[in-house]
């Protein structure tokens, strides 16, 4: 066979024909396509051993447990922590965004300084410090010439502050206004908490407990353990709010009532049981008590101003009776802004039922040991009324400082009437911490990112609303940092000690670390095997021993049950007499304004996360505009149905909505959601609704001149 | 003569080039294209499955095992293998290897794991526990095999060679949830089934 042209044609031909007997045109085919799937710019999934961290959520103060689920040393998911006593495997919307939160195109990737055009243009973190420490200096010796707005409620890093804030001469550290400043003006000394588990009859006034209040978390927890499915209730709730929020709707009955209107329930109620023969001898001031409230708490003028008959009073004080462990608890429906009366009078029931420090009653918590030299007591910092200090300086009473420092806190977006506190910090050099891009850092002058929870160690001091005192730590769960962040506390200890301000500490994690030493100056135990309600209930736990911060910091929970000191007890008849609220009607806003919270809505400090926004039914918000709830009467009165732009007009601010109705509103009232109408952060949450922080207004109670805003009231019209 | 000639060679000239090249692209088809489409790989480790199960007595769950929540763990990592084997066992170079090189060290073995799943698809064991994983084809049988196979790594899509094609689960799909329907009711072929 001689290798011609046709021989080889033929050749080829065959080569072909047995091309098509194999796989390789196929093979190529699917390869190439196969191959496509692997382009590099193509996300891929992160392998590697999956594991859990444990630590603790800062996204609110309710502290609870999270386990971060990593994918490869990569936070892919936070879940609720079995084996924590504040979540006990639960988790709020909130904090199951916290993973998501870490990559948010809201974060602040480094630090920045604020140009002349009002843009804000990346530094590096040694110029940003010398241009703090510069700031600071230029105020240093000056009287309360720095102020410190702090949005965490119960971490150490507020030590710090008021540390650096007692060395430049100031005395201005403020939290964000929260239950726990109300609670503070009744107990001087520690905190309040309510031992709910142990309780078997739970009145709840005003505050959500189910869904913002407190520990929100643990709350539902003890209410589920209370409501087995498919078996009889051991506890009844009844929650007395102005809305049918979820604890409203969860609770086995709801009580309509105008806020701040709950104080003067309680005293109806209290004088049912008065008038049964119900005394509190150990109480110094029972008698007073007793006269002002059956002088005053009259059925018929208990229902003239709560709308609640008075059969309706009758009854609950009967059920109070009948209850073996009632608990009574106070609060505002938005954790936020109520007064003295209403809190002190729901208090005084707790006080007739001598439920004070008992299983299943109200608890004085101790403050647990300060460990910066030169810091105010936690007390002291809690009692500071950020609000009524806005308004002074804002107002010119009151020097305007020269610098703001605020942390984890939006104070531009989040105190009553935002404008007030705009008013109150332009012109002063302001600095943010932030983690986040939200309405103060997009005007600070200086912005000095903080990490995540997921980033940092930090701490959780017993959060408002716990039946225990307890303890528990943050620590980073990634191995770096996703922007060019750097932890609060450090940049606090730095520049103090630049300043000639001694600290006494190195690092924030020494700070902690010193905080878990002191721990052992009380009784406390970890909670692996005894819950501290069971330990209250008389199970007894074994006290906690090893090495305690290797135990904290690799998530163990530090609780105790100790009481700090006894308590003298007072019906607080004088403060209530003094706070009680004017009985005439306002008719120039005739609408009451029932804001609600909550932690979908996301929370103080962070905007509603992306996570959160498929959560939103269409009867809360459609497009950029959100709706304000109302019952069929309600609108009725003001010519309104469903649908309707209605726009709500406070004596300082007004916000436009759309009319949703829902029985579940009292009479003569509009519910509206905080926390939408955010103007900085990114493109999920921004533009989404309308603040109605704007339309919230703030007077001074009269008796406590404590700032309140949770009894707003709005005119409303079809817009 | 050229009509001779031409049907003389017709036979020998055109039959047997065409074999030629017939025959040579089914060689090169069935046999050349994998050795230059796969690279040879071998795992770090030797590993002996016989002798863990026959000798020791232990069972694919000892190592293959599935976590509380469902999950398949995979593969063992360092810390299982050093349940036994923190120090050597025996004096296999690659058993001292595996204590000095990885587990003191603190280094995971790179184990090359022939069935991985594709990013697309969402594959979840615990909803195919009831089946054999060698006898449903889904895998090689190992379990009694005393060494390992060799990992075919593809150089165009760098999948391993067993990496399973949707073929294979889409027939296993079609018929058990034909089979039984109500039992198998979370298994049609729809897309989302299987893909993310
Ligand atoms: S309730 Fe607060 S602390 Fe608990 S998970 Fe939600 S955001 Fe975090």
């Amino acid at each position: 066979m001689a290798l011609n042209r046709r021989s080889f044609l033929t050749f080829a031909a065959g080569g072909v024909a047995g091309t098509l007997f194999t796989p390789v045109i196929w093979k190529s085919i699917d390869d190439s396509a196969i191959w496509t799937q692997n382009w590099p710019w193509i996300p891929r999934l992160e392998y590697g051993p999956r594991a859990y961290a444990a630590t603790t959520c800062k996204l609110c103060p309710a502290g609870c447990g999270l386990n971060i689920r990593t994918a490869g040393g990569r936070p892919v998911a936070a879940e609720g922590r079995t084996d924590h006593p504040l979540s006990q495997g639960g988790i709020c919307p909130l904090g199951a965004a916290a993973v998501q939160l870490l990559y948010a195109p809201a974060r602040i990737k480094g630090p920045m300084q604020k140009q002349a055009d009002g843009s804000h243009q990346p530094i590096s973190w040694d110029e940003a410090e010398a241009l703090l420490q510069e700031k600071l200096a230029e105020q240093k010796g000056r009287k309360d010439a720095v102020v410190c707005v702090s949005g965490d409620e119960n971490g150490t890093i507020n030590e710090l502050f008021s540390a650096l804030l007692g060395g430049l001469g100031s005395d201005g550290c403020f939290l964000m206004p929260g239950e726990q400043l109300v609670a503070s003006k009744i107990l001087r000394e520690g905190s309040i908490g309510y031992d709910l588990e142990n309780a078997d009859f739970v009145l709840a006034f005003g505050a959500d407990m189910l869904d913002s209040w407190g520990t929100a978390v643990r709350n539902k927890k003890a209410y589920g353990a209370a409501h087995p499915v498919g078996e009889e209730a051991s506890a009844e709730y009844v929650y007395v709010g102005p809305t049918q929020n979820v604890t409203g709707g969860a609770a086995d009955q709801w009580i309509a009532i105008t806020p701040g209107m709950e104080g003067v329930l309680a005293l109806g109620i209290a004088y049912h049981l008065l008038q049964g023969g119900m005394s509190a001898p150990q109480a110094h001031d029972f008698f007073a008590y007793r006269n002002f409230v059956i002088n005053r708490y009259t059925p018929d003028y208990v229902e003239r101003l709560t709308g609640v008959a008075p059969e309706q009073v009758a009854e609950l004080a009967r059920k109070l009776r009948t209850a073996n462990k009632p608990l009574i608890i106070p609060g505002s429906t938005i954790a936020q802004g109520g007064g003295v009366f209403s809190f002190a009078a729901a208090l005084s029931l707790n006080m007739l039922f001598d439920n004070v420090n008992s299983v299943g009653g109200i608890q004085v918590l101790p403050d647990l040991p300060k460990v910066v030299e030169g810091a105010k007591a936690q007390a002291q910092i809690r009692a500071k009324d950020l609000v009524a200090y806005v308004q002074g300086v804002a107002d010119g009473k009151v020097s305007k400082p020269g610098v703001y420092l605020v942390y984890e806190a939006n104070p531009l977006f989040a105190l009553p009437q935002p404008d007030v506190a705009a008013k109150a910090f332009d012109g002063s050099y302001l600095v943010s911490f932030s983690t986040f891009y939200d309405e103060t850092a997009v005007q600070a002058d200086l912005l000095l990112p903080t990490p995540t929870f997921i980033e940092r160690f930090d701490d959780v001091q017993t959060p408002y609303g716990s039946g225990f005192a307890s303890y528990s730590l943050t620590r980073p769960v990634i191995r770096q940092p996703i922007f060019d962040t750097k932890p609060t506390g450090d940049v606090l200890l730095g520049v103090a000690k630049a300043l000639d301000i001694d600290l006494g500490y190195d690092s924030f994690d020494k700070v902690l670390e010193a905080k878990v030493a002191a721990l052992s100056e009380l009784e406390g135990f970890f909670t692996d095997k005894v819950q501290p309600w069971e330990a209250r209930a008389g199970k007894v736990p074994a006290a906690a021993s090893g090495n305690l911060w290797r135990n904290i910091s690799r998530g163990s929970f530090w609780a105790s049950i100790q009481e700090p000191f006894p308590t003298a007890m007072q019906l607080g008849s004088t403060i209530i007499s003094q706070t009680a609220p004017p009985d005439a009607e306002d008719w120039t806003f005739p609408v009451s304004l029932a804001a609600m919270d909550s932690r979908t809505y996301g929370s103080r400090h962070i905007a509603i996360p992306p996570f959160c926004l498929p959560l939103l039914g269409e009867q809360e918000i459609q497009g950029d505009v959100f709706y304000v709830w109302m019952n069929s009467a309600t609108a009725r009165a003001y010519g309104l149905q469903a649908e309707d732009k209605v726009k709500l007009a406070g004596p300082n601010g007004s916000c436009l909505a759309k009319v949703r109705i829902f029985e579940g509103v009292g009479r003569n009232m509009v519910a509206a959601p905080l926390g939408f109408g955010h103007t900085a952060w990114d493109k999920f949450s921004r533009n989404k609704g309308d603040n109605i922080y704007k339309v919230l207004t703030v007077r001074t109670e009269p008796g406590s001149n404590l700032a309140v805003w949770a009894d707003s009231r709005v005119r409303i019209a079809k817009a | 003569m050229m009509e001779e000639k031409k049907g003389g060679t017709s036979a020998g000239g055109v039959v047997l080039p065409f074999l030629l090249g017939f025959v040579a692209a089914l060689a090169f088809g069935w046999w050349g294209v994998p050795q230059l489409l796969f690279s040879k790989k071998t795992q770090p480790l030797v590993f002996t499955h016989q002798n863990h199960i026959e000798l020791y007595g232990m069972s694919c769950d000892d190592c293959h095992s599935f976590r509380r929540d469902g999950s398949f763990s995979g593969l063992p990592d360092n810390a299982k293998c050093a349940e036994c084997h923190s120090f050597p066992m025996g004096d296999h170079p690659d058993e001292i290897k595996f204590v000095e090189e990885y587990y003191e060290k603190g280094i995971e073995v790179p184990w090359l794991v022939y069935q991985y799943q594709p990013d697309n698809v969402f594959f979840s064991h615990a909803a195919h526990r009831e089946y054999d994983c060698a006898t449903a084809g889904c895998h090689p049988d190992v379990g009694s095999s005393n060494e390992l196979p060799v990992y075919y790594e593809n150089r165009l899509t760098k999948y391993s060679r067993d990496t399973m094609k949707m073929k294979d689960c889409e027939r296993c799909h079609a018929t058990v949830a034909a089979q039984e329907p109500e039992r198998f009711a979370g298994a049609p072929n729809a897309c989302q089934t299987c893909h993310k």
